[in-house]
């Protein structure tokens, strides 16, 4: 997106979101008249009934102003806390501020209950990238200043005139602001990419929101400086009106309060104007980055679908041939069993083979004596009775309950008459 | 024969010296004469100079000694007393320990003209402190002594090297700047002369907070050194030459002064410019060169308001010296005679006015101390407060009186207002009196002692005499005590002459009275206007004889007139005479006038209107108050102000929230 377009977009939301400009300019109002009221009673009890504070409407007035600190002044001093509380709590009510901004200027409409909920949801995250934003201006202001002592204490007996070391702090300063801006980005860059993608991994927000600055260095910078620019012409202008107005009559102290406070709500009016520019910037790259991400993962996703029916298929196979390998498991055990029943059985038939011939031996040998007996009782009896009757003979005829018998081992076992 | 010899010389001398005489009549006794040919080595930084010292003893004493200052010795090692006074800073510069830090003189050898070598008799003395370490004072036993009237020739042999800039004197790179580098002689004082109660040396330690003291002499000096350097030095140039070695020779010749000292560097750009008949010469730094105006122009200013409020400059010339500030900020804001050292920073915007400052303050040593030559040793504020005094008048005169010293982003402060905030805002202005010795400030207050309050109660002086017998005073001072030396008695004394001239008895037999207390003592100055009150005028109550019978008058009515009261406290200690304005509603003001002696004193009035408003000191005379804010009482005090503070603060607080939310 071409920054002037970023640039107007986020003027003309900004006027979309005028109760935010107001939200801002009043909890910034509330704060500095916390302290503002105190030092109006502080100076009016200060001076009491005394003229010398007439010289003041004036301008400044050292004399006064001097003699004031030193004496009835001293108790200014007790509002140093109040100030610096002041300060403390407006960056904490500013984070919390943020959330609902971004939250707003993300649907590009404004609604006090998104505001709210986003000024809750994001504040954590927010909190969180503030400290870690404070660090790296800390470590920043080191990385230059601390290398700029060293570059003047080197360079020092080598120098003849103070205009090198002059150069030589005004490139820290320059290097300094520039660094100081270009963490303001990369914080503000960070806080649209933890809206717009809704993450809790601040570090990694930050990360990405870095290489987004430095990859597109010319258009992020150049977006920040044309609002910069944009705040030093306001600046400018108040200036101008005070030269103009001034603050040496009442109408002029009247005409001022207004102006000032028109400034100040310029100034939370560059502060939505910085942040939607900034979003409608990233918007624009962070969609065209999304839609690529959608369609890759659309392939990823097709890919990851034939692979997991590939898979699914591999598994029910494997399921199969596992199926099978325990059916062919059971036949081997069937089979196994099979054969020793066939073994068994074999050894059963030999038995009985045995047996029968046995029962066939004896049998013979029975019949051949039964035939000889009766043989010799037919012969005997033939001629005195002859009715039949069946000798009793135990071992040779008994009932199935009385087949039982015993094997080697001692174990009952049946034999079986096939 | 020796004796004759010198007499012959003391004759021949001057007149060699006469023969490119700068005045025609001596404007002061000449009590020494330095003829000096010096040469320096710009690689070691040594000065090697022969001597020819001339001294007249004009006292009525018979002198048996000399004694010298050898002040290049406070920066020999770390035990001189500058060094243990200071722990090796000064001005917020420290010396380093470099082996060419260091600075030292040596004496390597000293006899009579054509006479006996006093060499063995020389040795350091520490008539301060007893600190045996110090060198910074030599003293010469002579063999014969000096008779009165007399006059005693010496031929000096001496080495000295300079530090790297410090404390006023030294080099850096290739700049060089030569103060209190050569034996220079005490002051002999006789017993009644200034503060002497017997005849003695007045010849001081280098200490850190003290100056100088000296006689008036002649000093003609030849400054040899490589060619491509650009000088500058007390008096003016009379010759030069370029010698077979190649080095450059320069003749300087000053009279009726009390120091030398000169200054070399090949970066100095050489500006000329006049002022009627005096001549003023710029060696400015290269890269300071968009600063030249400042610096004539406030000399200029500093000339014109000196020579018509004062007394005539009488020398033809004044040499301003802008030292580089990298390395050579130790020898700028210094005074010698007709050459003063400036301070001017690349970049300081005009409404600064450090340069213009400065510069004049230095010229106006020219005068107090210059001229007026009182011990700044043991009188500080004879100089350093009468130069402030005048610092802040030629300041407030040419730059304008709210906006002189800063006028810059809005702020605006007169140097007369800056200085008096250099004393009433100290943390504790009765740390020490204004008549202590510059060396006997131990724990501190030397700078707001010495420059600010004696020259918040020379304006107190001036708001209280008047600012035409002030003048006439400073007239009468200079014109006496000019190219002598004066203490701070002499300075009351016309003080208290031109007063009753001009006033009679208006403030006293004298003005003792103020002077022990804002010289002698330590208490502040401070009144209050603690209360107006109004109160309505009513007809009595209760019974009254009328026409042989008592009448009973149980209503009292109005008599449409007021009592009105003006309550004063005063709560220091130190008792002026103040004026105090009433203003009625009806527009009628009077001004009223009370001793201010008693703790509280009170004004009434009756009348038909009621007092609004009143102010002690409405002309802001008594700058030595230090609290003007209760100096006036409103009964209906503006609120404008209150509000407009109001609203800048508001304002201020609204922005500095804002500039921190940035970094959310």
């Amino acid at each position: 997106m071409n920054i002037f377009i970023a640039y107007k977009e986020g003027f003309k939301n900004t006027g979309k979101h005028l109760p935010m400009v107001f939200l801002i300019y009043i909890i910034n109002l509330i704060l500095a008249l916390s302290i503002a009221i105190p030092f109006f009673s502080l100076l009016k009890d200060g001076f009491g009934h005394s003229m010398a504070h007439e010289k003041l409407m004036q301008g400044f007035n050292y004399t006064v102003i001097s003699d004031f600190i030193k004496h009835p002044g001293k108790i200014l001093t007790a509002l140093n806390p109040a100030l610096k509380t002041a300060i403390l709590l407006f960056f904490i009510v500013s984070i919390f501020l943020t959330g609902g901004i971004l939250n707003n200027l993300r649907s590009n409409r404004y609604l006090a209950s998104d505001f709210f909920t986003g000024a809750a949801y994001y504040f954590y995250r927010f909190l969180r990238l503030s400290i870690y934003m404070i660090i790296l201006q800390l470590i920043f202001a080191v990385a230059v200043y601390l290398p700029m002592g060293l570059i003047i204490g080197g360079v020092m007996d080598s120098l003849t005139t103070e205009k090198a070391i002059i150069f030589i702090v005004e490139i820290a300063i320059i290097i300094h602001l520039f660094f100081m801006g270009l963490l303001i980005m990369i914080s503000d860059y960070t806080k649209f990419r933890i809206v717009l993608s809704d993450t809790n991994r601040v570090l990694a927000a930050l990360w990405k929101s870095t290489r987004f600055v430095f990859n597109h260095f010319l258009r992020t910078y150049g977006l920040f400086l044309l609002l910069f620019i944009s705040v030093a012409a306001w600046i400018g202008l108040y200036f101008g009106i005070k030269s103009i107005v001034g603050f040496t009559t009442t109408a002029g102290l009247i005409i001022m309060f207004f102006v000032q406070q028109i400034f100040m709500l310029g100034r939370s009016w560059f502060r939505i104007w910085l942040f939607d520019s900034q979003l409608s910037f990233f918007i624009s790259y962070y969609l065209s980055t999304q839609e690529k991400k959608k369609q890759k993962i659309k392939e990823w996703d097709k890919e990851a679908t034939e692979i997991s029916e590939k898979k699914e298929r591999k598994k029910r196979i494997v399921e199969e041939e596992k199926k099978i390998g325990k059916v062919n498991n059971e036949i081997q055990e069937v089979s196994l069993k099979f054969n020793e029943l066939n073994q068994k059985i074999a050894e059963i038939e030999k038995q009985t083979a045995e047996i029968e011939e046995k029962n066939k031996k004896q049998k013979q040998e029975f019949i051949h004596k039964q035939s000889k007996e009766e043989w010799e009782i037919i012969d005997s009896k033939s001629s005195k009775n002859k009715s039949h009757k069946q000798p009793e003979n135990k071992n040779e005829h008994s009932s199935p309950e009385n087949n039982s018998k015993k094997d080697e081992n001692g174990d009952e076992f049946f034999e079986l008459d096939f | 024969m020796k004796r004759l010899i010198i007499i012959i010389l003391i004759i021949t001398l001057p007149a060699a010296l006469k023969a490119q005489e700068i005045f025609t009549k001596p404007l002061s006794n000449r009590v020494v004469w330095y003829n000096m040919d010096v040469s320096l080595n710009t690689e070691t930084k040594i000065i090697d100079g022969v001597l020819e010292l001339t001294w007249r003893n004009i006292s009525k004493d018979t002198i048996e000694e000399l004694q010298f200052h050898t002040y290049l010795n406070a920066f020999k090692n770390t035990k001189s007393t500058f060094m243990k006074e200071s722990g090796g800073s000064h001005r917020g510069m420290k010396l380093g320990n470099n082996e060419d830090d260091w600075g030292w003189i040596d004496i390597n050898k000293m006899q009579l003209k054509e006479g006996a070598d006093l060499s063995k008799n020389m040795q350091y003395i520490h008539p301060d402190d007893n600190n045996k370490d110090d060198q910074t004072v030599l003293q010469v036993l002579l063999n014969e002594p000096v008779m009165p009237g007399d006059t005693i020739v010496l031929d000096i042999n001496f080495t000295s090297k300079l530090p790297a800039i410090f404390a006023r004197t030294g080099f850096s790179d290739n700049y060089f700047f030569a103060g209190q580098w050569f034996p220079k002689i005490g002051v002999y004082e006789p017993k009644g002369w200034r503060k002497a109660e017997e005849g003695g040396w007045n010849c001081h330690q280098f200490h850190l907070h003290s100056e100088f003291y000296a006689n008036f002499g002649v000093y003609q000096v030849d400054i040899t050194l490589p060619q491509g350097y650009t000088l500058g030095a007390t008096g003016l140039l009379m010759d030069s030459k370029i010698n077979p070695d190649g080095t450059e020779t320069l003749r300087w010749r000053a009279e009726d002064v009390i120091d030398f000292s000169w200054t070399a560097s090949q970066r100095f750009i050489d500006i000329k410019d006049t002022w009627e008949d005096v001549d003023i010469r710029l060696l400015i730094q290269p890269e300071h060169k968009g600063m030249r105006e400042r610096y004539i122009s406030s000399v200029k200013a500093a000339l014109a308001y000196m020579d018509q409020n004062v007394g005539e400059y009488p020398y033809s010339n004044i040499t301003v010296i802008d030292p580089p500030v990298i390395g050579g900020m130790g020898s700028g804001g210094m005074e010698y005679p007709t050459l003063i050292t400036g301070g001017g920073i690349w970049g300081l915007p005009k409404g600064l006015r450090q340069v213009e400052m400065v510069s004049i303050h230095e010229f106006i040593h020219q005068y107090f101390m210059g001229m007026v030559a009182s011990n700044e040793f043991e009188e500080p504020w004879l100089d350093e407060g009468f130069t402030t005094y005048y610092q802040t008048r030629v300041m407030d005169h040419t730059y304008g009186d709210k906006s002189s010293l800063l006028d810059f982003a809005g702020l605006r402060i007169a140097d007369s207002e800056s200085t008096r905030g250099g004393y009433v805002n100290m943390v504790n202005p009765k740390i020490a009196p204004n008549t202590r010795a510059a060396w006997e400030f131990e724990h501190g207050g030397y700078s707001s002692i010495t420059y600010n309050k004696a020259a918040t109660w020379l304006m107190t002086l001036e708001g209280i005499i008047g600012k035409e017998t002030m003048d006439k005073i400073m007239q009468t001072y200079f014109e006496r005590w000019k190219f002598r030396h004066p203490t701070g008695k002499d300075f009351i004394a016309v003080v208290n002459e031109v007063v009753n001239k001009d006033h009679g008895n208006k403030f006293g037999k004298n003005m003792n009275w103020f002077f022990d207390q804002v010289l002698d003592g330590t208490e502040i100055c401070d009144y209050k206007l603690a209360k107006i009150s109004n109160d309505k005028v009513t007809t009595a109550l209760g019974v009254f004889e009328k026409q042989d019978s008592k009448k009973t008058i149980s209503v009292s009515e109005n008599t449409g007139k007021y009592n009105s009261t003006v309550v004063i406290h005063r709560l220091g200690e130190v008792k002026l005479p103040v004026e105090v304005l009433i203003h009625f509603e009806n527009g009628e003001e009077v001004l009223e006038k009370w001793d201010g002696q008693d703790r509280s004193y009170e004004f009434s009035y009756t009348g038909k209107s009621k007092i609004a408003w009143a102010e002690i000191d409405p002309e802001h005379k008594l700058a030595m108050d230090i609290n003007t804010i209760n100096n006036s009482y409103k009964i209906e005090p503006e609120k404008k102000a209150f509000w407009k503070y109001f609203e800048k603060f508001l304002f201020f607080a609204q922005n500095v929230m804002h500039f921190f939310s940035i970094f959310v």
